[in-house]
């Protein structure tokens, strides 16, 4: 039999992956930031029935949710500088590291819009009545009473979103980032053996994703706790 | 630079050629993975001892894990494993006539069995104790409860989460281009291998996987609302 697997080796892979987590994590960060921003709007403009723009934000959501990220990856290494070059801006010499953090940025805006959608949408209507009876405008209503109320309620399914977040930037090598898979593969080839490699960055993903799931359990116990009193 | 339609169209239609490999892509590991989750579901819903703490983990390690990398180490694996294995059964059996398409419909039914037990045990949380109270008072046993009584209530609740676990399989299945499976993605871009037209590629490619999404969703919500209706008529007797 040949050695399909040799611990010595995971354990020697393990240092080098792990050199490559900053950039997982700072994908999943930066995707987190801009698709929540992205994703608020988005669902505002679609529970405010803005004109036309409530529409294309349809299109977008489940443009977003009906295709493979990693399509989506390549459709965005490949359209936007063919877009901005229209306008004569040029980014074909931009680091690729920057498509992966716009493209998960888009894609994380789509299920955030809907988290953030369902949540404001199950605020109950008295909370609306009341603001307005006390005088606040719109914008005072959401900002003081509708939005706090709605994040203590998008936390369950953030914590999900988040775990398949973290799992889907996995795909940023396909475009030769080296992220945590990216650096396996750079390693196999090196030394061609992968499988300890696979293995070890499998493990990682699991550690992560169960610290991203108590993180958020943690989260929920807390808000759950202090809204409890009223 | 321009965006070649004619291109588009020919990169669309050798994408929609493949459409069969990316449907089979899914319906496989979704029938292998119903069968596996929901006997994982009830493993975890009846408390088995020793099994259900082990699926338990098994589901936690296995939702921890990017699909890609499951489906890459099945790979690594069959490329290793499958000569020597079916040696052992005196069949002389080469890796490169093994049909990669089967190595990808496996991965991916790690992948199902994982999502749709997490899928059946939602769907029998939400059945009320009192149902089975009152399938054992009316003499059934457990077995006959299972079929009778709680799986066709258990199921239709499931089936949101299942439309779910479909659409995600099916957009995971275009992972399979990377093991050489030649799906929807990987004939599309194959169409561009000779003059470089990835953009219309992959956009003909996201059209195809768009569409075959929107069908299954459609699909889901009609099987929902139909359930629904039936659950309504049998609260009017």
């Amino acid at each position: 039999m040949p050695d399909f697997f040799r611990w010595e080796n995971a354990l020697y892979f393990l240092p080098k992956i792990l050199s490559a987590l900053p950039v997982t994590l700072k994908i999943v960060c930066a995707a987190t930031a801009a698709g929540a921003a992205l994703g608020l709007s988005t669902a505002l403009t679609r529970i405010e029935r803005i004109p036309v723009a409530a529409q294309l934000c349809r299109v977008y959501v489940s443009f977003i949710r009906g295709t493979p990220v990693i399509i989506q990856m390549f459709l965005v290494y490949y359209a936007l500088p063919f877009l901005l070059l229209h306008f004569g801006i040029d980014i074909t010499r931009a680091d690729k590291i920057w498509f992966v953090y716009i493209t998960y940025g888009i894609n994380s805006g789509a299920y955030f819009s809907e988290i953030f959608r369902s949540a404001i949408l199950a605020v109950p209507k008295s909370q609306w009545d009341a603001g307005a009876a006390s005088g606040l405008t719109k914008a005072q209503i959401y900002r003081r009473i509708i939005l706090p109320q709605s994040v203590v309620i998008a936390v369950p399914s953030m914590g999900v979103m988040m775990t398949g977040l973290l799992q889907d930037t996995s795909l940023a090598f396909a475009l030769g980032v080296l992220d945590l898979i990216g650096r396996v593969r750079a390693l196999g080839s090196l030394t061609s053996r992968v499988l300890e490699g696979y293995v070890t960055a499998a493990c990682i993903f699991v550690v992560l994703s169960i610290a991203l799931e108590k993180l958020f359990g943690f989260i929920e116990q807390r808000t759950t706790h202090q809204a409890a009193p009223s | 630079m321009n965006f070649s339609f004619s291109f588009f169209l020919t990169a669309l239609a050798a994408g929609a050629e493949k459409i069969p490999v990316t449907l089979f892509l899914s319906a496989l590991p979704m029938l292998a993975g119903s069968i596996t989750g929901l006997a994982a579901a009830l493993i975890r819903f009846f408390r088995v001892p020793v099994l259900s703490f082990l699926v338990r983990w098994l589901v936690t390690i296995i939702k921890g894990v990017p699909v890609v990398l499951v489906l890459l180490v099945f790979y690594v694996w069959a490329a290793l494993f499958y000569e020597p294995a079916a040696a052992l059964f005196g069949i002389k059996a080469s890796f490169k006539n093994l049909d990669k398409t089967l190595i990808a419909a496996a991965a991916l039914s790690v992948y199902a069995a994982a999502g749709l037990c997490e899928a059946f045990r939602g769907g029998l949380a939400s059945v009320r104790r009192g149902q089975f109270d009152a399938a054992y008072a009316s003499g059934l046993n457990p077995g006959q409860t299972l079929r009778r009584i709680v799986l066709p209530q258990a199921l239709p609740a499931a089936l949101p989460m299942m439309g779910n676990v479909c659409i995600a399989l099916t957009k995971a299945a275009a992972l399979a281009s990377m093991v050489s499976v030649i799906d929807v993605m990987n004939a599309a871009l194959i169409s561009a291998g000779s003059n470089y037209r990835f953009l219309e590629a992959y956009t003909a490619a996201a059209l195809i996987y768009w569409g075959i999404c929107a069908a299954i969703g459609a699909v889901c919500s009609a099987l929902e609302k139909y359930f629904a209706q039936k659950k309504g008529n049998a609260h009017a007797y």
